[in-house]
């Protein structure tokens, strides 16, 4: 088992404490924070992504304007093909999360770093717990979206057939 | 409902001929699924005014922009690079400046096929930029999407996995093709868009 772990620098020192606490645990933990600026290192995020069997992101107001962090969420998000890493937020502070984390069970990162690792394990090891299914007013949302698309779709393509009927 | 609200309207910018056309049907699938409206150079008809100020036109309408690069090289007999992609991207990251403190911002995407980091010679000035990568297939081109729109501020679960969107694509695929033919070999934006708009349903 190996868990991709990502953070800003700003909270560089919890995501070492926490990926030593993982460590104490069994679990191989990646981080860029372990890796030296240059031209291969997003080809690594990329790679390491790839081969994670799972995601814990610590995250904040700050980490989400952070450019780096972005892409490495991105690399999470463009790995997980079939839906089924886990993905894990540790919530920094009580700022929104991400749209896409948002179905995510999220750990209270002011805990300490030996608890979040448990915690984290647990998740690993029963997936289907982290993640939280759609309340009904997501699924409304969603179906009201979907409708929405229909509608303007069907709109633009009777326009459409108009003008090529008027171009005739 | 009659136009689709900014923040869920996405621009796509790529190359717009045969080879391409699988990779473009794939990421207006990818918007689709996740309740995105598509926009792109072809949505507004040849009468409304000059291509470029259309094309303004529609960027400007729109929260988000896709921008495939992967076209750097030199294409037939003048062995002639496509601009037209670095410069609708050009416009976007224009946008994006101007709109930086705006109630309706613009983000851009941008994303290459083949070597990865080939940008950074052919438009250096984007060096410092984390650009999305794929394989050139129609897999990894909706890996990408979906990674780089599920991480934008107006995604919002439940959408389905990638793998689904993927498994959905050759009937997608086989539905254009019937509308093609039957619109006699022409088919329209605003067709694809309904394609894609009812064929969602089938994804789960």
């Amino acid at each position: 088992m190996k868990v991709f772990l990502s953070s800003d620098v700003q909270h560089a020192g919890l995501a070492s404490d926490l990926a030593l606490a993982l460590a104490g645990l069994g679990i191989k933990t990646f981080s860029v924070r372990d890796l030296e600026l240059g031209e291969g290192l997003r080809d690594t995020i990329e790679r390491e992504a790839q081969s994670a069997d799972a995601f814990v992101l610590l995250v904040d107001a700050f980490s989400r304007r952070d450019p780096q962090v972005r892409f490495e969420w991105r690399s999470a998000l463009k790995s997980d093909w079939t839906g089924t890493k886990p993905i894990i937020p540790v919530w920094l502070d009580r700022s929104p999360l991400p749209g896409f984390l948002t179905n995510r069970k999220a750990l209270d990162g002011s805990l300490p770093p030996e608890q979040i690792a448990q915690q984290v394990v647990r998740l690993l090891n029963k997936p289907t717990d982290s993640i939280i299914p759609p309340t009904s007013e997501q699924l409304a949302a969603r179906e009201t979206r979907l409708r929405d698309l229909e509608q303007i779709a069907a709109a633009l393509r009777a326009e459409s057939l108009t003008q090529r009927e008027h171009q005739r | 409902m009659s136009s689709p609200a900014y923040e869920k309207s996405v621009f796509i910018n790529c190359p717009f001929d045969e080879d391409y056309e699988p990779l473009l049907h794939s990421i207006v699938l990818c918007l689709a699924a996740h309740g995105f409206h598509a926009c792109c150079a072809l949505s507004s008809l040849p009468g409304d005014g000059a291509r470029i100020d259309r094309i303004w036109a529609t960027l400007s309408g729109c929260r988000y922009s896709i921008h495939d690069l992967s076209r750097y090289t030199g294409e037939g007999p003048g062995n002639l690079s496509r601009f037209n992609m670095p410069l609708e991207l050009g416009l976007a990251m224009a946008l994006s400046f101007e709109r930086r403190s705006s109630p309706k911002p613009h983000d851009w995407h941008a994303m290459v096929g083949g070597e990865a980091y080939a940008y950074q010679r052919f438009i250096s000035d984007l060096a410092g930029f984390d650009l999305g990568r794929h394989a050139s297939s129609v897999d990894s081109v909706i890996a990408e999407t979906c990674g780089w729109l599920r991480e934008t501020q107006d995604a919002q679960p439940p959408y389905p996995v990638p793998a689904a969107i993927a498994a959905y694509y050759p009937e997608f695929r086989a539905e254009l093709k019937k509308r093609k033919q039957f619109r006699l070999g022409r088919l329209a934006w605003a067709e694809i868009l309904d394609a894609a708009a009812t064929g969602i349903r089938h994804i789960e």
